[in-house]
């Protein structure tokens, strides 16, 4: 038993260090990835899917989704906005027009923005890839 | 003897079966001079709903619904009531027995023209679903005392008021026949379960 362990923790550690530099940093970068979906996920079951259900389909012409939302994917830079500082007015997505304002949730974190947007941006049918603190940051400061 | 005792307990198991088939009535009950019980019931009322009418107590003559409360900028745990109502309406929507109340705490922006765009936007029909403005200390007033849920303005609340999500199922005969969360699914399965009971002791 002993020896069966000790040889499971071998092939983990050969594991770990057998590669080269170059495919573990794309190995972590996969699990921050896939962190910055789990988290996004709870996050915006909290303070999202109220609106935009759980599955990012919105609600009628009330609240519009974001499942192959045109006006999500089109503009990532716009939705990390509007997550930080809200939004009003009318708004037209996939072809439909939208008004009703959204609150902005001041309180997030550029961490939690990051994650909440790689989230909606990769789920129900979106597909970009993960969104950075950098990115966020960028994107914010250019808020209009 | 004992032919007798287990015919009785079978009665008694029976009645109260039959007792179960029947929805609970809430609140503080009366017993009259002449013995009638007389049971808690929503008072009288009258706001505007979303086409400008008129909505009272008559409205809902020989109807039952279900009735909530909200405001249509509500950021928190409106949206997920209204998805939910969405279900009950959606059930329901060809049964004339059936209607739905959602009363506006916040009147002084949901007028009726943003009631009428909200109904509107949800896609619901207006004979079916009312949606409903007015003072907003008498509506206030009828959901703490005829329809025993809160409704408060807080300005620490997100949004400025605080309100209980709760779904109000009223009888024919004006009485309060369930309290449900509207922002859960089950309890709103719960529900639609109820009102097709309750359906059942009309027929």
């Amino acid at each position: 038993m002993n020896k069966g362990l000790l040889f499971l923790v071998c092939i983990l550690i050969a594991a770990c260090t057998g590669k080269k530099s170059g495919e573990s940093t794309s190995a972590s970068e996969n699990v921050k990835f896939e962190q910055y979906l789990v988290e996004g996920q709870q996050l915006y079951q909290i303070h999202c899917a109220n609106c935009h259900q759980m599955n990012g389909e919105g609600l009628a012409k009330l609240y519009p989704p974001l499942a192959k939302s045109d006006y999500l994917m089109g503009d990532i830079d716009r939705a990390i906005c509007i997550q930080k500082n809200g939004q009003q007015g009318e708004i037209v997505v996939n072809g439909i027009d939208f008004n009703q304002p959204m609150p902005g949730i001041g309180t997030l974190t550029n961490l939690e923005i990051a994650e909440i947007t790689t989230y909606i941006t990769n789920s129900w049918g979106n597909e970009h890839g993960m969104v950075s603190i950098k990115e966020v940051e960028s994107a914010l400061k250019s808020c209009q | 003897m004992k032919q007798f005792l287990v015919l009785l307990i079978g009665l008694a198991v029976i009645a109260c079966e039959s007792q179960q088939d029947r929805l609970k009535i809430y609140g503080r009950s009366e017993v009259t001079d002449s013995g009638d019980t007389v049971y808690h019931k929503i008072a009288d009322f009258k706001f505007v709903n979303q086409d400008s009418n008129w909505i009272t107590q008559d409205t809902f003559k020989d109807k039952i619904y279900v009735a909530d409360f909200f405001f249509t900028s509500c950021p928190t745990i409106c949206p997920i009531m209204k998805t939910q109502m969405l279900r009950v309406y959606d059930k329901f929507e060809n049964n004339p027995d059936v209607l739905i109340l959602s009363h506006s705490i916040d009147p002084k922006h949901d007028s009726v023209a943003v009631l009428k765009e909200f109904a509107d936007r949800l896609g619901v029909s207006s004979d079916k679903w009312h949606f409903i403005t007015g003072q907003k200390e008498d509506i206030f007033k009828v959901g703490q005392t005829s329809y025993m849920v809160s409704a408060s303005e807080d300005p620490t609340a997100p949004g400025g008021y605080l309100h209980s999500g709760a779904f109000i199922l009223i009888d024919k005969e004006r009485r309060v026949r369930g309290l449900y969360d509207g922002t859960k699914p089950e309890a709103v399965d719960k529900l639609m379960l109820d009102i097709d009971r309750l359906l059942k002791e009309y027929e």
